[in-house]
């Protein structure tokens, strides 16, 4: 009878903890029902052990049916966004990919081998990265029952003629392009910060020759900033998000927008208060690649744009975010 | 020809599904276990897999329409289900809807396989 034990072991463990004592025992007499009236009341035989659980079916079924659902890691109402998050994902991490291909190769054309190498390897373990976070937040949206009402097709409500979404007015319409390049700027962004932050950086040419590329950013201690910066880069790409639930300007949207910007600029500001951000070296290396001493004029001019950096970096994050605000407002606003 | 045995198959399975809540309640006026419902069904001509019967009777007692009972009196412990007040005003409605059904249906596909066009 272990036979018989091993199958109710198969059916319950598919099935809620408070379910299964009842069930295990509930099956345990219909297994047995079922063999006396097949074979008689004796000691049973494997051979008819085996065929009275044939009849039961594949215990993953019969636990489907005992659960009267089919369970999903992501349900059919936000399968669909969940597709389209992962094309324009991958869109994005193939463009930047191959951003960083094309400008390694520039750099140093005789390793392209390795170049290419590298950008596919680079390319497996993102997409594995993003594939991963996507199907994570998309899990715990559903196991919550986070989904939006227009994604809802199995609704309870009676469903009216006046639920039908207006026709968009055209002056207020997002464009799907639009935010969709949003997040791809914002993935690619992503991907130069995380693999190849040592790219982002002010090419020195001598003669017509690439000297190299001094990193603008400290590179050492970048790593330690990348939570920072994924957090802002992952506000983005869910304020992009926003626009395409919404597909129009509407107040509410505006008023999340500034929300969000006025959160973004906050984390800016921190983010350049630490000085970390820059490369420490940048001075003695532009020295020593451009073949500029100290004492030029060109040295000086150089040295005040790069101490006036932070300034002038964060202003232009301010001027940025204050035209998306109000490009946000007008939108909404306007008749 | 085992192409439309196969078809008609499924969708007698899509027939047959609705139909087995009612077979399953018309015996609960007096309390059944699993296994004698199954035997019962098909000593009227209907066979239900059993993998469908337990969880249906699962189903029907969380709907609140079949209560159960443990008995632990005979040689090996069985579930009983039966019908409740609210189980049999629900069988009694499910009735009248399925007569309606033969009805119409007679109505529509002819009595005995007679003339199928309609004409009579």
């Amino acid at each position: 009878m272990e036979m018989v034990e091993r199958y109710i072991y198969a059916v319950t463990q598919r099935l809620p903890e408070n379910q299964r004592e009842d069930i295990a025992e509930e099956l345990r007499g219909i297994i047995e029902d079922m063999l006396e009236a097949h074979f008689g009341s004796q000691n049973y035989t494997e051979e008819q052990v085996h065929h009275v659980l044939l009849e039961l079916g594949n215990p993953n079924e019969l636990a489907e049916q005992y659960r009267g659902s089919k369970r999903y890691l992501i349900g059919p109402d936000l399968f669909p966004s969940f597709i389209f998050i992962l094309k324009i994902v991958s869109l994005a991490i193939m463009t930047a990919m191959s951003i960083v291909f094309v400008i390694e190769t520039i750099i140093e054309p005789s390793a392209v081998i390795g170049n290419f190498i590298s950008m596919v390897t680079s390319l497996i373990s993102a997409a594995a990265q993003a594939f991963a976070w996507i199907t994570i937040g998309f899990a715990i949206a559903d196991y919550k029952g986070i989904v939006p009402d227009d994604l809802k097709k199995n609704t309870t409500r009676e469903w009216t003629p006046t639920d039908l979404p207006e026709i968009p007015d055209r002056k207020k319409q997002i464009k799907r392009a639009d935010a969709i390049i949003g997040i791809i700027f914002s993935v690619v962004a992503i991907v130069f910060v995380t693999f190849s932050n040592e790219l982002i950086g002010v090419p020195i040419f001598r003669n017509d020759e690439l000297m190299g590329i001094i990193p603008v950013l400290n590179v050492e201690s970048f790593n330690s900033l990348l939570p920072f910066i994924y957090t802002i880069v992952a506000i983005s790409i869910g304020k992009e998000c926003l626009k395409l639930i919404y597909g129009k300007w509407t107040k509410q949207l505006a008023l999340l927008t500034m929300i969000i910007n006025v959160v973004t600029l906050i984390l800016v500001a921190l983010l350049f208060t630490d000085q970390v951000v820059w490369n420490p070296g940048f001075m003695s290396e532009f020295v020593e690649l451009g073949g500029v001493s100290s004492q030029d004029e060109l040295y000086a001019l150089i040295k005040q744009v790069w101490e006036q950096a932070t300034f002038w970096t964060v202003i232009g994050f301010v001027v940025v975010t204050i035209i998306d605000t109000v490009v946000a407002f007008y939108k909404a606003y306007r008749k | 020809m085992s192409d439309t045995n196969e078809l008609v198959n499924k969708l007698m399975q899509e027939v047959r599904r609705g139909t087995i809540t009612i077979g399953v309640l018309s015996l609960l006026k007096e309390p059944q276990y699993g296994y004698s419902l199954v035997t019962m069904l098909k000593g009227k001509g209907v066979e239900v897999e059993p993998g469908t019967l337990y969880p249906l009777l699962r189903r029907l007692e969380k709907q609140g329409i079949l209560e159960s009972e443990w008995d632990t009196n005979e040689s090996r412990p069985r579930k009983y289900y039966f019908l409740n007040t609210k189980g049999e005003e629900v069988y009694n409605m499910l009735c009248e809807e399925w007569k309606k059904i033969v009805t119409s249906m007679d109505g529509l596909i002819g009595y005995g396989g007679g003339d199928r066009n309609g004409n009579g």
